[in-house]
């Protein structure tokens, strides 16, 4: 972490062994796409190196490059840039552990269920997609989303409460 | 059933998740089973939260982590160089200091002139004056006007050679070329660049540069800021500028024709006595004292070197030629330019030996095919070279130093190997391409051999490892099963780099052994690339 700070490249090495893989979960689960995941993880390293010298220790350190990632993909979502469709991969890790694999139907609706939910959430305003993402999906508590979108938890939890409003209600009106 | 009296959807996930009261509950569900709209909306929701649990545990797709690494590095320690040349300008120089002094200054002279009475301050005697227009004036000649200001010289550094070159006008050597000393000499006005089967490449300003082709021969009259002149004797010289100033000229001649530059890509090529201007991006004119020909990009224009230029026809180049030309136009250019000197000081060389026709990516962009030189920032750089297949191998990774010359060497299958390196050059030690194709550094083989055995040492029977198999173990696919790994080793014993090269088992379970194997620390000892096999 020192090394990091201080730029040498072993330590950077490390550090971005160690992270990569938790870098691109979490900005392919929140963008549920991957189009250009490849950008994005450039993004929030570059970002990190840069940053790691005024890193205080006030959170874990994979909280704070969690913020760093929610940053990146809140910049993302709010370009005017548009992107395609989600484009969502069988994922490996349901495959291995289900007893036996989905059929194509089910694989079919499961795959149109996923792209639903990404469909309500670019449909809400950014700041509530991404707390509503971390509550519901990533499970975080509020004190852990607060620091990762530097509000307060009050401000938060109303926000919470209108975003997953706002979500459910589109969710059940979609196909209506 | 009204709709002003359907659950609300937030209500029904409340319910759903068993955090309303039993009452809540009932009365929900009765609604529910009379109401189709509300059934619809609960299936709906229902299915959304099985997705949500579903896109929780999705992994993200395996990315090109090396070539991300690579950019990263490039950034980062790009950053840092930047903030190193800053700290070594003079403290007068610096942009800080200078708009301090800049704002001082305005200030002061603003002060100056409140307090200076108005009726005392030369050429201003009363308010009629003050409202008369101004007077025009007889013009003057100052020292380091526009017109006449000094020419400030500028000076080439060559990013990339391969094959048979030389910068003084020499027959290139056919029997191996100190690549690595070509990349040390700077193109100054004058210098006549030749190429036998080989390609040369100068920058002279940000992502400013000229390239020649094989077999060509080209002299650089005039290489100022205000004016550049490129004289092609023979061959061809491909040219990328970038935005330049308003009375900087850049002019290629070929035979009796001038090619001035009006837009930003073309090739000038003068072979058999014709001369052949094609244009990929902007425009070109072309003249030849008497006639000016406009050539726009996508354009091409042929005209024999007698012949009267007004009748040369003009063309249209042939998609595929344009896609060709803008592929070849694509030379290697550092991304940052500053003066020749301190950019030979902040950079570094990369000589490869790579199998003649291999296309060759310099962090993931193709730079050349078979044995060159390149200069590149220094930093980290991934450096791949194609199998044969069409495919690019795993690559090696050089951690470029400034000054230093780093050499590599690619086989057949397109494994890339570093070679030693340090800042002594090829010159003086004595060492050429040619040379350093015969074998490698016994040493280089020993670090390998004792990594190899440490490797062995840590995974050898990993309960870790075997779990991974059980997936296969259930279908009886174990045995046979083979993993080949490139594991890039630091001197600290850390993993540089590791990268699968081949692979017969599903992706999941390649990706557990992968896991397994990232883990892996050694003890400190020479830095090292090897080759492993996890098979079973």
């Amino acid at each position: 972490m020192r090394g990091c700070q201080t730029g040498d490249r072993p330590s950077q090495d490390e550090f971005y062994r160690r992270f990569r893989r938790q870098v691109a979960a979490n900005l392919y689960r929140v963008l549920g796409q991957r189009v250009d995941l490849d950008d994005l993880v450039q993004d929030v390293f570059i970002i990190a190196f840069r940053g790691l010298s005024r890193f205080r220790g006030d959170a874990r350190l994979s909280t704070w490059l969690y913020r760093i990632c929610v940053n990146v993909a809140l910049g993302r979502i709010r370009s005017k840039a548009r992107r395609p469709p989600p484009v969502l991969m069988v994922n490996p890790v349901a495959d291995e552990v289900e007893s036996s694999p989905p059929s194509p139907e089910q694989a079919l609706r499961q795959k149109q269920d996923r792209e639903r939910v990404y469909r309500a959430l670019e449909a809400m305003q950014p700041k509530k997609r991404i707390v509503l993402y971390l509550h519901e999906i990533e499970g975080l508590d509020l004190k852990d989303i607060a620091y990762i979108v530097e509000a307060h938890p009050v401000t938060v939890r109303t926000r919470l409460f209108y975003a997953r409003r706002d979500f459910y209600r589109l969710i059940a009106e979609d196909g209506e | 059933m009204t709709a002003a009296r359907h659950v609300a959807p937030e209500r029904l996930i409340e319910v759903d998740a068993g955090r309303a009261s039993p009452r809540e509950t009932a009365r929900v569900d009765r609604h529910v089973a009379a109401c189709a709209r509300c059934a619809a909306a609960r299936e709906r929701l229902a299915r959304a939260r099985d997705a949500m649990t579903d896109i929780a545990a999705q992994q993200p797709p395996e990315l090109g982590w090396d070539h991300i690494g690579a950019r990263v590095y490039w950034s980062t320690s790009s950053a840092r160089h930047r903030a190193l040349r800053e700290a070594e300008r003079p403290w007068w120089r610096r942009p800080a200091v200078l708009v301090v002094a800049s704002v001082g200054l305005a200030a002061a002279t603003t002060a100056a002139l409140a307090l200076w009475p108005a009726d005392q301050r030369p050429g201003v005697s009363d308010a009629a004056d003050r409202a008369a227009p101004p007077r025009p004036q007889a013009p003057k000649v100052v020292a380091g006007s526009a017109t006449d200001r000094a020419r400030s010289i500028l000076r080439g550094v060559v990013t990339f050679a391969s094959g048979q070159v030389a910068l003084d006008g020499t027959e290139p050597r056919t029997d191996g070329v100190e690549l690595g000393a070509v990349l040390s000499s700077e193109v100054e006005m004058g210098a006549r660049l030749r190429t036998g089967e080989g390609r040369l490449v100068i920058q002279f300003g940000q992502a400013s540069g000229f390239a020649l082709g094989p077999h060509s021969s080209v002299t650089v009259g005039s290489f100022d800021d205000r004016a550049v002149e490129l004289v092609v004797y023979e061959g061809a010289v491909e040219v990328e500028l970038s935005h330049r100033r308003a009375d900087q000229t850049f002019v290629v001649v070929a035979g009796h024709h001038r090619v001035s530059v009006v837009g930003t890509a073309f090739q000038v090529a003068h072979r058999a006595g014709q001369v052949d201007v094609e244009c990929a991006r902007g425009r070109v004119m072309v003249s030849d004292g008497a006639s000016e020909v406009p050539v726009s990009a996508g354009e091409q224009l042929k005209v024999l070197e007698e012949a009267v230029l007004a009748r040369a026809l003009r063309q249209t180049v042939d998609p595929r030629r344009l896609a060709a030309l803008e592929r070849s136009l694509a030379r290697p250019l550092l991304p940052a330019w500053t003066a020749s000197p301190a950019l030979l000081d902040t950079s570094s060389t990369v000589e490869l030996a790579a199998p003649a026709g291999r296309a060759v990516r310099v962090d993931g962009v193709e730079v050349g095919v078979g044995t060159f030189a390149l200069r590149v920032m220094s930093g980290r750089h991934h450096l791949q070279v194609s199998n044969g297949a069409g495919g690019f191998g795993h690559g090696a990774w050089i951690d470029a130093e400034p000054r230093a010359r780093h050499r590599a060497r690619a086989g057949l299958d397109g494994v890339v190997r570093l070679l030693r390196s340090g800042t002594d050059g090829i010159a003086a030690g004595g060492r050429s391409l040619e040379a350093m194709r015969a074998g490698e550094p016994a040493a280089a083989a020993r670090a390998r051999r004792l990594r190899r055995r440490q490797l062995t040492a840590a995974l050898g029977g990993s309960a870790r490892a075997r779990q991974c198999m059980v997936p296969l173990e259930k279908r009886d696919l174990v045995s046979g099963s083979n993993v080949l790994f490139d594991i890039g080793f630091n001197a600290d014993g850390s993993q540089g780099h590791l990268n699968v090269i081949r692979s017969n088992v599903p992706p999941d379970v390649e990706r557990c052994l992968r896991a397994v194997v990232d883990e892996v620390q050694l003890p400190d000892g020479p830095a090292a690339t090897v080759r492993f096999e996890l098979a079973f």
